[in-house]
């Protein structure tokens, strides 16, 4: 007696099987035809992200000494670190999971390894903003040359090598195509790009070995840098916050963010690149499942933090959870709690709407908002403190005892002041937030949108079977 | 003062008066029939001492100087160790005391675990007294069984005695008069015992003065027993 | 690359069901040898009644000691079964089909053991009730929700009861079959548990449905359960080391490292005992072994986190307590185990496909993760207490006596019978989802190879 269910409605069943020719004329032609409708988007975004240049400009002549003035200038970084750099993270992993919905949208999250080149030029001003490790508590406890400013430096530039490497790496079919397509320059840049690429099968081995090993190296380095990142740039610049989940937090959060980036770039593409005969429905409703188990894990995180400042009472705590969550900068951890968590859960726990394109999008924007108004909370809020503070702090002082101590009397101490943004903040979260779609669009001029090689390894391992006058997908899982 | 229900039990801790001399442990062991610590009990880490008497040492040779802490239940406001029960064995009263209801007691020990001062103790063994110890037992205390945890009450047995004697003559507490076992005893007065509520008690006036700290209080469990010492600048 | 077997319904049926329907002598000497030990524990608990905790090491300041270990470590093993059946079965990774059964089983079991242990350690064990149930209805106390140890028997009842219908909703197929293959009074049992199945189509989609149902609603469950089982320990502040933020998703992710590692060894150690080589091939352990490597690897990092920042915090009682697992004997010695046994010999280990096939290296490494994590959890808890909070005058020290050794090892032998208990009475492995695995099946021709492949169902 067979047990199979009634089948659903699935959209690769249903689309018609492209040859080998049409894949590459569909998705290869995009990349050299530029429209009106393109010129204008990269046109008024370019205008966006030369105001956020000049935001920078007029803070760093401000000087990088007064924190405040950064904060929100480190918030933007944070919110572009977690969720175009945590892009890649959804094909890496699908990849190795063997998954055969991730092929439309492989090539979608990795190109953001170009976004992520230009964040670790917004990245590198920071390392100023920080005081040296020897002063406060640290990570780094008192490590020599120059921790955290070097090492965190490192860590960043490697992560982008590596996101560069990894994009590489799995568009060197692509770019051996487009080579042989295209003359010019462009075509000629791909040809050298593409190394003497043939398709032999000791090619395929070596590079998807190389893809493997990339993408693991991606995943311990963003990993690693999320660390760093959330202790050196927040938890040790407010005294007293001891928080062991917190990078770990972060590092969740990236990932929720991530798939939230990669399927609200996938939404874009299809709509805007006319993609909708490669980018079926199967990757929306896979990614929205992750997505809500992820925002679930995500309350879950935020709330193993939480009881336990509340439930210890500790002083220290209790001053913690009022800069982060109940005090000045409470409307942005409202925020983020709601957007983060209640109305993407509130979406994604129907089925059907998982099953839709708009709504899981609309989903992940939400989502990206609060991930953002998080980022605000943490960092304008971790970038308050003075570096005599956390002096004070770490050795137990002045200030930090009769101020910061006794706060379960009057709950909020006075230095506890909200920042609000102000013009050059604007301008670098108007600027901040253009940049990626600004680069975005201009890299897929560069390397197709969709993987061409992907696409194809799909329909070649997956056959449609027809049983009881009802077809059913059949896929085949080699090693 | 002029309610009498007004009460909030309060200690003051001269450590800058105490020598060290443990007669306010034998008090207390024999105000509040706890069981007599043999030497075994002490290797096995299970003695028990509602209030203790620790040494520590102060300043670099040549100018050493031992020191005396004398520990007992802190009656927190912001006890660590009523929360976690989860019968309701130990709770906060009206009068500041942190209390202990030997018969909800099922024994799981959380509260000595989320206990920083290690005043609350468990009985490992069922107790016992040498026969001829048996008669000096207090009438008024109850002999905690094996199973249970139990700590300093204040002398609760004192305190309630002394309410309703205040009740029936119809008159206010006199300062002083109430004294639980160990600061009858403290020959130095390093120990002393009163209403904080009452602004001109001897406590509450201590309790102001330059000398005074509370243990960990950077827990901010905000206890009610005040220690006081001299803050040396030279050691 | 996945073997494919082929067998007919019937030879599952006569396969799966060997240990309900033979009866050898090693089942009744085994029973017969576990059922003594447990007795003996018995025997010790009783002891232990009757004298008192004295008879344990316990002490002041390590008031919580092999007991509370023991327990931790069973509630860790039992988030095995809800990891395999429900997650896998979201994710439909098809390796998953044999291994579902003895895994929630083993969940079970392992919550069992586990509830007995803190109901052991109080003081007063006849008067538990007070706590567990909210009885005193006369004196209008009821227990007290602000405790963790009140949200402990909540969260622990709960996951019995939806892992118990989790296993009776994946057990009535195979109960009917059973039925139809008993004959007297056993047929008759069965049929009243099989609840009717015939196999009707609609039958069919219910059951399916009811699978997929609990294991999204069990989901939630098997999250909190082991983070209150955290919380336990991390809401105590007075002991600095234990009151971390990364306790909850530490412990879980802990559990399903300890949990998914000892399915491996009930799986093998099954294998081994009826023969199932057809049904657990080394496709199924190389699955479970990928599995643990993530698993293992993430338990890792959040190992780091909760070392690294006892020690960021720069608190006294932080500090020595990394002083003492790092530098001082005993402690030093069974920190180097744990870190050995429970991550740096399997993890790489299983990073080698070789390993992840060899029936005998899975066995062998899996048991050292379970030796690395409870371990773990005594490491945990008691160094924690030991070195508590500022006062340097209440450290101490544990030595655990030989009543709670006996309790502990009688723990293992009393979860072995049970599951032999179980295995006399009902398959430990699903004969349905075989055979639906059976019926998925199909290859695909590529070139000159046929390559493995699945039907989807959605």
């Amino acid at each position: 007696m067979s047990r199979v269910r009634q089948q659903e409605l699935h959209s690769l069943l249903e689309l018609p099987r492209p040859t080998s020719q049409e894949i590459n004329d569909d998705i290869l032609g995009p990349t050299v035809t530029i429209g009106p409708q393109f010129k204008t988007a990269v046109g008024g975004l370019g205008i966006i992200v030369a105001l956020g240049v000049a935001g920078f400009i007029l803070k760093a002549a401000d000087g990088f000494d007064d924190r405040t003035n950064w904060g929100y200038y480190a918030a933007v970084f944070a919110f572009l670190f977690t969720t175009c750099q945590g892009a890649l993270l959804v094909s890496i992993t699908m990849r190795m999971a063997k998954t055969h919905w991730r092929r439309p949208l492989a090539r979608v999250s990795e190109l953001f390894a170009i976004v992520g080149f230009f964040n670790l030029l917004v990245f590198l001003p920071l390392l100023w903003t920080i005081p040296i490790a020897d002063e406060r508590q640290s990570i780094w406890f008192e490590w020599p040359w120059g921790a955290p400013r070097v090492m965190d430096a490192l860590a960043m530039i490697f992560l982008v090598i590596n996101g560069l490497a990894l994009l590489w790496a799995s568009s060197i079919p692509d770019l051996a195509l487009y080579g042989k397509r295209y003359g010019g320059t462009r075509g000629a840049i791909a040809r050298f790009l593409s190394t003497g690429w043939n398709g032999t099968p000791i090619q395929w081995k070596i590079l998807k070995a190389g893809q493997g090993i990339l993408g693991g190296l991606y995943w311990v380095f963003l990993i690693g840098v999320h660390f760093m990142l959330s202790s050196d740039f927040a938890m040790s610049m407010v005294p007293g916050w001891v928080d062991a989940i917190f990078p770990a937090f972060q590092a969740l959060s990236g990932l929720q963010s991530a798939v939230a980036t990669t399927m609200v770039a996938l939404y874009l593409v299809r709509r805007f690149g006319r993609h909708d005969q490669y980018i079926y429905m199967e990757p929306f409703w896979a990614l929205s499942k992750i997505l809500l188990g992820l925002t679930l894990l995500w309350f879950y995180f935020w709330f193993a933090g939480f009881i336990t400042f509340w439930y210890g009472r500790k002083p220290i705590e209790i001053n913690v959870l009022q800069l982060l969550m109940i005090g000045p900068y409470r409307v942005a951890f409202y925020l983020a709690i709601f957007l983060t968590f209640v109305v993407p859960f509130l979406i994604l726990m129907w089925n059907w709407v998982r099953r839709t394109p708009g709504g899981p999008t609309l989903a992940s924007a939400v989502i990206l908002v609060g991930t953002f108004m998080d980022k605000i909370r943490l960092y304008v809020g971790a970038y308050s403190f003075t570096d005599q503070e956390l002096t004070d702090a770490f050795h137990h002082e002045s200030a930090f005892v009769d101020e910061v101590l006794p706060a379960t009397g009057p709950l909020i101490p006075s230095f506890f002041q909200t920042n609000w943004p102000d013009g050059s903040d604007i301008l670098v979260i108007a600027g901040g937030l253009a940049m990626p779609f600004f680069i975005y669009l201009l890299a897929t001029k560069f390397i197709p949108v969709i993987s061409i090689w992907e696409t194809k390894e799909g329909y070649l391992l997956s056959g449609v079977k027809t049983v009881l006058r009802r077809r059913y997908l059949v896929l085949a899982k080699p090693d | 003062m002029s309610e009498k229900n007004e009460f909030k039990w309060g200690m003051v801790v001269d450590t800058d008066r105490c020598t060290g001399c443990q007669a306010c442990v034998i008090a207390c062991q024999a105000e509040n029939n706890v069981s007599l610590n043999t030497e075994d009990r002490f290797h096995q880490r299970r003695a028990i001492e509602w209030i203790r008497i620790e040494r520590y040492w102060e300043g670099e040779y040549p100018n050493v100087k031992a020191k005396f802490l004398p520990v007992l239940c802190q009656h927190c406001e912001n006890a660590p160790c009523e929360p976690v029960c989860p019968v309701f064995a130990t709770y906060h009263n009206n009068e500041g005391l942190n209390v202990q209801v030997y018969n909800r007691c099922v024994g799981t020990r959380y509260c000595a675990n989320n206990d920083p001062y290690q005043v609350r103790f468990f009985n490992f063994w069922e107790p016992q007294w040498p026969k001829t110890l048996e008669n000096q037992l207090n009438p008024d205390v109850t002999v905690r069984t094996r199973g249970i945890m139990e700590k300093c009450t204040f002398c609760v047995q004192r305190i309630s005695r002394k309410q309703r004697e205040l009740k029936n003559e119809g008159r206010d507490l006199v300062d002083g008069e109430l004294k639980p076992a160990c600061v009858q005893t403290c020959p130095t007065d390093a120990l002393v015992f009163g209403n904080l509520k009452d602004p001109k008690s001897k406590v509450a006036k201590m309790a102001k003065g330059s000398r005074h700290y509370r243990l960990l209080e950077s827990l901010g469990t905000e206890p009610n027993v005040i220690y006081l010492k001299k803050v040396e600048e030279n050691v | 690359m996945q073997e494919r077997v082929h067998l007919t319904d019937k030879q599952i049926n006569d396969d799966l069901l060997i240990g309900v329907e033979t009866h050898p002598r090693w089942w009744f000497i085994a029973v017969g040898f576990l059922a003594i030990m447990v007795a003996t524990a018995g025997g010790a608990f009783g002891y232990m009644i009757n004298q008192g905790l004295g008879v344990t090491g316990l002490n002041r300041p390590v008031m919580w000691g092999f007991f509370i270990t023991n327990f931790v470590f069973w509630v860790g093993i039992s988030h095995a079964g809800v990891m395999i059946s429900s997650i896998l079965r979201l994710s439909q990774a098809e390796w998953r089909r044999p291994v579902t059964r003895a895994a929630e089983v083993l969940t079970i079991v392992a919550l069992m053991t586990a509830m007995l242990f803190p109901l052991m350690h109080t003081g007063r064990p006849w008067r538990i009730m007070y706590w567990v149930f909210p009885y005193d209805f006369a004196r209008g106390i009821w227990p007290n929700i602000r405790s963790p140890l009140v949200w402990d028997p909540s969260a622990i009842f709960t996951y019995l009861i939806s892992a118990s219908l989790f296993v009776f909703v994946a057990l009535i197929p195979d109960l009917a079959v059973l039925r139809d293959r008993s004959t007297g009074p056993r047929k008759q049992i069965y049929g009243v548990l099989s609840l009717g199945w015939r196999g009707t189509p609609r039958q069919w989609r219910l059951q399916a449905i009811a699978g997929i149902l609990l294991s999204a609603l069990i989901l939630p469950v098997f999250v909190s359960v082991h983070s209150i089982v955290s919380w336990d320990f991390g809401m105590t502040m007075a002991v600095s080391s234990w009151h971390s933020t990364i306790m909850a998703p530490y412990f879980v992710i802990g559990a399903v490292h300890s949990g998914v590692s000892a399915v491996v060894t009930v799986m093998i150690l099954l294998r081994w005992a009826f023969k199932w080589e057809k049904y657990i091939r080394p496709e199924h352990l190389d699955g479970l072994g990928k599995l643990l490597v993530v698993v293992g690897t993430t338990w890792f990092y959040f190992f780091i986190l909760e070392f690294l920042f006892g020690l960021y915090s720069q608190e006294a009682a932080e500090v020595s307590l990394r002083n003492l697992l790092i530098y001082q004997w005993p402690w030093n010695f069974m920190f180097f185990i744990f870190l050995a046994t429970a991550f740096f010999i399997p993890i790489p280990m299983w990073l080698f496909r070789g390993v992840r096939r060899s029936v005998i290296l899975m066995l062998l490494t899996s048991i050292l993760v379970n030796i690395g994590m409870w371990l773990e959890r005594f490491l945990i808890i008691v160094p924690g207490l030991t070195r508590k909070a500022d006062f340097t005058f209440v450290w101490g020290t544990y030595r655990p006596s030989i009543i709670e050794i006996i309790l502990v090892a009688a723990s293992f032998a009393f979860v072995t019978l049970m599951i032999l208990l179980f295995s006399k009475v009902f398959p430990l492995i699903p004969l349905f989802d075989q055979k639906e695995g059976k019926v998925l099946e199909a290859t695909t021709r590529i070139g000159r190879r046929d390559v493995p492949s699945i039907v989807r169902e959605e």
